[in-house]
């Protein structure tokens, strides 16, 4: 058991950082699908990582772990359904363009 | 608790919902273009959807418990709630199918209503971390189908894109946050990780994984500061759609809220409830003083959800102190769900036949259309708060629960919301009623008798209210009765104070 818990958390942390900052930074509502993606790698790491130094006789972290990948897929095969719809509608999936909605 | 079986009587309501839902995603495509067919989804829709208030309102009685291992209540807040979203739903399916009569739209819509609905179902009973995010998750999923129900609309398109990306990120930090959670207590229920961190938690973890929490949640109550997304979907999605998710999604939100927050972190850990009634007081004030300066009619009701949302904070603010907080904030969203679900069959109605929610389509619309008139009144005078309608009720009830739970200083910051709150519903009545209705040419019925390929920003041809008189009739007579007979609905809905503990 080298690795400490906080080491987990702080690639966790990391992970949380890079996607919250793709989320808001980027302009491609692809990327944008991706930052949400590495968010959601974050909640797995950070999950099985307090499993292991938490509670590792109970295996419910790991059912909520294998939760999040599938709400990962889901949420790519819809987001990427809605964004070909998009494209085909205007021609372009930059979140820049999309600002007929103000007031 | 009987720990590891199959409660399957427990879940009567749920899997009468979930099996119409599985069975519609076939007959959906199949019915797709075959004349009167297409009701036929509206029709299995509604008798599910009947079928599981019959079955919800039976098991108020019975006695709280926690089926499946412990991780799904069975109780009276969670049938009360369950009550409210069956009945939102069926409302909306009414307005939608007038809506999109005559279109295919009618044969798909169902199907995404119908697992909104049972997602904000699941959710409100939902014990463990896990069940939460997946039903917040199926609570979003098939709301962006229906934002974008009409596949040309590029306001809708536009719509879903914002829903979709803050509803995704909003949720994937909340599911961060839940993480530490399961780290501070090892377990994934509410009521385990509620006695152990009363036994105690570092403040500092306990402080931070409420506020990522409190993002997932406060994107589905649509709190300041996180409300971005509504007044863009709701402004975009079509009408009926609108009043649906300003109300399904956003009744279960709270509901959960309160369910997660009371459970897990009791006794007002990490001072939740200062920091929901910060929330209500920036959320009603910034609503109220946004929506002042709207020219449409569907933004302002947005910013008007964003307000009311607002108000019913305030009960949940109190949820642990006042002893009937519970009930006003059943009681509130119940008016809430008459009163804005009748404003915006209403402007569904308009939207149809003018293609436009601009407010100065609704100059002279109490002259015009009397009935209609009438309804729209009735629920803009309810949402502002007038006696005898609904939403003086459960405006009461809230202030009332806000005194009693000592927060009196919130209280009165949200009767000085109302005030405001006042001015922009009565500038809609005074366009429809004061102003002459503008030129005789915008009378004149649609020249095309039939609809043909159809895009929102064109009117649909007229073809006569009548399609909505179900919808005004249903949330008319909710918004009367939840105003003048406020006793026997306040006596039902005090199972909400039976928590599972």
């Amino acid at each position: 058991m080298a690795v400490p818990l906080t080491a987990y958390l702080i690639v966790g942390a990391l992970l949380f950082g890079i996607g919250v900052y793709a989320v808001i930074a980027q302009r491609s509502a692809v990327m944008i699908l991706m930052g949400i993606e590495v968010l959601l790698n974050a909640i797995g790491l950070n999950l099985i990582a307090f499993w292991r130094f938490v509670n590792p006789e109970d295996y419910s972290a790991q059912i909520f772990t294998i939760l999040i990948v599938t709400i990962g897929a889901v949420e790519m095969g819809i987001g990427l359904g809605i964004m070909m719809l998009l494209y085909r509608n205007r021609g372009t999936v930059q979140v820049d363009q999309y600002d007929s909605l103000k007031g | 608790m009987t720990s590891g079986s199959l409660d399957l009587w427990a879940i009567i309501p749920e899997l009468i919902l979930a099996g119409t839902g599985l069975v519609l995603v076939p007959v959906a495509a199949f019915v797709h273009g075959h004349g009167n067919w297409r009701y036929l989804p509206m029709v299995l829709t509604v008798t599910a959807l009947l079928a599981a208030l019959g079955f919800t309102a039976r098991m108020l009685p019975w006695e709280d418990q926690a089926v499946f291992s412990g991780t799904y209540a069975i109780d009276g807040f969670g049938n009360v709630f369950k009550l409210i979203l069956e009945l939102g739903g069926l409302v909306s399916l009414l307005t939608i199918t007038a809506h999109f009569r005559e279109r295919d739209q009618v044969a798909h819509a169902p199907m995404a209503l119908l697992f909104v609905t049972l997602g904000g179902v699941g959710l409100v009973s939902a014990l463990d971390l896990g069940l939460i995010v997946l039903f917040l998750q199926m609570l979003s999923m098939p709301a962006y189908l229906l934002v974008t129900l009409v596949r040309s609309d590029r306001r809708g398109n536009e719509a879903t894109l914002k829903y979709f990306i803050y509803a995704a990120a909003a949720l994937a930090i909340m599911a961060y946050g839940l993480t530490f959670l399961y780290g501070m207590t090892g377990s994934l229920e509410l009521r385990t990780i509620g006695r152990e961190l009363a036994a105690g938690g570092d403040a500092v973890w306990v402080a931070l994984s409420l506020g990522l929490i409190l993002i997932g949640y406060g994107f589905e109550m649509t709190l300041v500061p996180f409300h971005f997304w509504a007044p863009d979907v709701y402004s975009g999605a079509t009408a009926p759609v609108t009043g649906f998710v300003s109300v399904v999604p956003k009744v279960a939100g709270f509901a959960a809220f309160l369910r997660f927050a009371l459970l897990a972190y009791p006794d007002g850990a990490a001072a939740w409830p200062t920091l929901v009634a910060v929330l209500a007081v920036a959320t009603m004030t910034l609503g109220n003083l946004v929506a002042l300066r709207q020219s449409r009619l569907k933004r302002l009701l947005a910013y008007s959800s964003i307000a009311q949302a607002g108000y019913v904070l305030v009960a949940v603010a109190v949820a642990g102190r006042a002893e009937d907080a519970l009930s006003a904030a059943a009681y509130y969203l119940s008016a809430y769900l008459f009163m804005n679900l009748a404003a915006f069959a209403v402007v569904a109605q308009v939207e149809r036949h003018r293609g436009s929610d601009e407010l100065a389509q609704y100059r002279g619309f109490g002259l015009r259309a009397p009935w209609a008139g009438a309804v729209l009144a009735l629920a803009l005078l309810s949402l502002a708060g007038l006696p005898p309608l609904a939403g003086f009720a459960g405006k009461v009830f809230v202030l009332t629960a806000a005194i009693d739970g000592d927060m009196t200083w919130l209280a009165v910051v949200a009767a000085v919301n109302m005030v405001i709150g006042l001015y922009y519903y009565v500038a809609v009545l005074a366009e429809m009623y004061l102003r002459r209705p503008p030129e005789p040419s915008s009378a004149t019925p649609h020249p095309s008798g039939r609809p043909g390929p159809w895009t929102p920003s064109a009117p649909l041809a007229p073809g006569g209210p009548a399609a909505y008189w179900p919808a005004y009739l249903l949330t008319t007579a909710g918004t009367l009765a939840l105003g003048i007979l406020p006793g026997p609905v306040l006596r039902l809905l005090d199972e909400a104070q039976r928590l599972v503990s």
